[in-house]
């Protein structure tokens, strides 16, 4: 079964924690989740490394995590920002932008 | 203060920082040439700016940035450290300061001037910074740029982000220093189940190419470096000069060049600058002293867990008195206990009031001319946090004295054989429930001719009249008295010394004075550990309970029937042959109640007056918790306070000082009336 959950606001340090018991209540339900960035406004290194993270315990389990839209706006500035899209691998690519990157 | 006020947090931090800084920069007059001293100098103003701007003080921040910058001068060896510009950059503490306690409006001018001044001294010996005492930044090779530039790996420590380093900002702060390609790496970022969110685990590659030296890198991890992972290394020319590794990067992605450009948390501008300017008052208290504290609380949590199962239980009256005799025995240690233990988190040492002379004798020294070395003992000494605040000012006043008045000039300490440089000594030591801080100074003593000249023409002694030396030194406490001939900005205008006197007392405190001509002066103040709780003696006038300071207690007397009668109008009891004055405090109460058969006497004192106290009853000693008057009433002199008494009933704590104050006016009055 696959959910869509739509991450609203902000993500950084100070909430973090909930994003992530959020994201592991979701794993513990043993579902495919797509990720819905288009509400976030606001996040910081602390969502970029929950999602990697994430990503890699769902690909351990032989599930799927993915994003339901191209990462964009705050979230693609951040991840310009942080150096991942330096060296960017097809899997990050294809996480982050669907394997297209953006014009 | 709230934990959830970020902007007072940061004034306190901040407030802390400027110490911090101030403290540095008058070590630096002593030792122009340490460079850890610069070192920490050039710290304190760069987390400053950082900080400041984070939390919206712009107008701080720029200022700031303007005196790092120059600062940053000396640090690196092209300008030395001059006892000038120690002086404009503790100036510019001060705007700081005044900048981080207001909103900035109106002080414009003064910090461009200070700017001015910064940048005069600097220009002034850069030139010198080769050939001078200073020494220069040495010339390591990590002071050295490497052809082609860096390589570097860092990883922050895996609670940075929590506490609040940004790695974006290091990144920007990284790309501000040439042309630079940065790689995130997430290897070692565990799963999801295994991470700590709040944790960064993330580290970077980094490839920095220009003409870059190894402490421009540094700086940027000036604040991080000792607990995180980093590597640096030169580029190697080959990897230098070649062309960038063809890297597929994501063009439309633009990384914004400044931390101004994104979003972070920021408060909005000057946001803290608009709220109240006051920080809030916070006491820094050691873990120990809270575990104590809280085994206090879990022994009481026990005991009342006994006392509810005895009040539900079915035991007979016989164990149950007894057992509730255990509990009420238990509840009065505890009780103690936890009073004492909360005392010591108010208590703070001593050190944190001397530190802020260093700067107001470093000041004076400059101002009069004088060579002054401060010096200090007893730091480590506690004393309640309250107090601390309270004797800031009359001890400024005292220090003031001593290095205007005290101390002579270099030229006239060498003509009569002292050393050039005179000294003022702080020192504090507890003796029993009291602190004894003393101010002492080496220089040429009171002019008792000068006092007691003074004394007759303001009528305070008759011409010729005998004075024992102790009270001829008590008269400078008197209002608007100054024996200085010269009124200089620092002191002598006869405003000052009474009103110290007054505020020592108003502690609870006493002040003694003693001077050996050509040797020096000392002051001591004897003030108690605590203004929190007081050992009082409760006594009834009228219907009414009030406790009397018991520090202040000399003696109780019964006054006879027969006595009062014979004294009314006078108010006079006699006590060893000497007069002594009585206040009536039913009188002055207005109770409305009869005088009790057998009043009493309660003798108190401050210093060396004396006044007695009519009260119809005493009750008995008693712990005195205080409570502040409510803002109706704090304006009634008579009363320092008031305290709950086990009944829940409450009694009004006496002014000693004001007491003894009312009762000197009397004895004036009518020794005026003949």
């Amino acid at each position: 079964m696959r959910q869509v959950v739509t991450v609203s606001n902000t993500v950084t340090v100070r909430s973090a924690h909930l994003f992530s018991e959020n994201l592991l209540d979701l794993f513990s339900a043993e579902q495919d989740v797509d990720l819905d960035l288009s509400e976030l406004v606001e996040v910081d290194l602390a969502f970029v490394e929950i999602v990697y993270s994430a990503r890699e315990q769902w690909a351990r389990a032989g599930r799927d995590l993915r994003l339901a839209q191209p990462a964009e706006g705050a979230v693609a500035a951040l991840l310009g920002r942080a150096g991942f899209l330096t060296n960017l691998t097809p899997r990050d690519l294809e996480f982050w932008f669907h394997g297209e990157l953006p014009q | 203060m709230s934990t959830q006020d970020p902007v007072a947090a940061f004034r306190v931090e901040a407030g802390e920082l400027l110490d911090q800084i101030e403290h540095g920069l008058l070590d630096l007059g002593h030792r122009l040439d340490d460079r850890a001293l610069i070192d920490e100098v050039f710290r304190g103003l760069h987390t400053l700016k950082g900080s400041g701007a984070m939390f919206g003080f712009d107008a701080l921040a720029e200022f700031t940035h303007h005196c790092e910058t120059a600062f940053d001068r000396v640090r690196k060896g092209l300008a030395p450290a001059t006892q000038e510009l120690v002086a404009v950059i503790l100036s510019a503490r001060d705007h700081m300061r005044a900048l981080l306690e207001g909103d900035g409006t109106g002080l414009e001018a003064t910090g461009a001037a200070i700017l001015e001044q910064l940048q005069a001294a600097i220009d002034g010996c850069a030139g010198e910074a080769s050939g001078s005492s200073a020494s220069p930044v040495p010339t390591s090779p990590a002071g050295q740029a490497a052809r082609g530039g860096w390589r570097l790996f860092f990883r922050l420590p895996a609670d940075a982000m929590a506490n609040g380093t940004n790695p974006l900002m290091l990144l920007d702060e990284l790309r501000e220093l040439g042309d630079c390609r940065i790689v995130a790496r997430t290897d070692t970022v565990p799963p999801l189940a295994d991470l700590v969110p709040t944790e960064c685990h993330i580290g970077w590659d980094v490839e920095l190419r220009g003409d870059i030296s190894r402490d421009d890198i540094d700086d940027v991890f000036i604040f991080v470096m000792d607990d995180m992972e980093l590597t640096i290394e030169p580029l190697g020319d080959a990897i230098a000069q070649a062309p960038p590794e063809t890297i597929e990067e994501v063009p439309v992605v633009e990384v914004p060049a400044t931390a101004q450009d994104v979003s972070v948390n920021r408060v909005p501008a000057n946001a803290g600058a608009k709220t109240n300017a006051t920080p809030g008052e916070s006491v820094r208290v050691p873990a120990e002293r809270l575990d104590e504290l809280m085994d206090r609380v879990g022994e009481l949590v026990i005991v009342q867990s006994r006392l509810s199962q005895l009040a539900s239980g079915h035991g007979s009256a016989v164990g149950n008195e007894l057992a509730l005799r255990s509990i009420s025995e238990e509840i009065e240690r505890l009780a103690g206990e936890l009073r004492d233990t909360m005392m010591v988190l108010r208590m703070v040492p001593v050190a944190s009031l001397f530190s802020r002379f260093r700067r107001l004798v470093h000041d004076l020294a400059r101002e009069t001319g004088k060579t002054i070395e401060l010096s200090t003992e007893g730091e480590t000494t506690e004393v309640d946090k309250t107090m601390i605040e309270r004797l800031a000012d009359p001890m400024v006043h005292l220090i003031r004295n001593a290095c205007d008045h005290g101390l002579e000039t270099p030229e006239d300490r060498l003509a009569t054989g002292k050393a050039a440089a005179g000294q003022v000594h702080l020192s504090a030591h507890q003796a029993g429930g009291e602190v004894l801080i003393t101010i002492r100074d080496d220089g040429r003593g009171i002019d008792r001719a000068r006092v007691r000249a003074k004394a007759e023409s303001q009528g305070l002694i008759q011409p010729g009249q005998q004075v024992s030396d102790h009270d001829l030194l008590q008269m400078i406490f008197h209002p608007g008295f100054s024996t200085a001939a010269q009124v200089t900005n620092l002191s002598g205008r006869g405003v000052g010394m009474d009103v110290v006197k007054r505020t020592i007392e108003s502690l609870r405190g006493a002040i003694d004075i003693t001077s050996v001509p050509g040797e020096g002066s000392t002051v001591v103040l004897r003030i108690p550990l605590t203004l929190a709780i007081i050992d009082g003696l409760l006594v009834r006038v009228g219907e009414g309970r009030y406790v009397i300071p018991l520090g202040a207690v000399e003696e109780c007397l019964e006054l006879s029937l027969e006595e009062d009668l014979r004294s009314r109008g006078r108010s006079f009891i006699t006590l060893r042959d000497r007069l002594v004055p009585f206040l009536r405090l039913r009188e002055i109460f207005d109770t409305g109640t009869r005088p009790d058969p057998h009043q009493k006497i309660v003798v108190i004192a401050t210093g060396s007056e004396r006044v007695g106290l009519v009260v119809d009853q005493i009750i008995g000693s008693h712990q005195t918790v205080i409570k502040s008057m409510s803002p109706l009433h704090r304006d009634v002199a008579t009363f320092a306070g008031a305290t709950i008494l086990g009944d829940g009933g409450v009694a009004l704590i006496l002014d000693v000082a004001q007491l003894v104050m009312l009762g000197q006016n009397q004895e004036e009055r009518l020794r005026a009336a003949g």
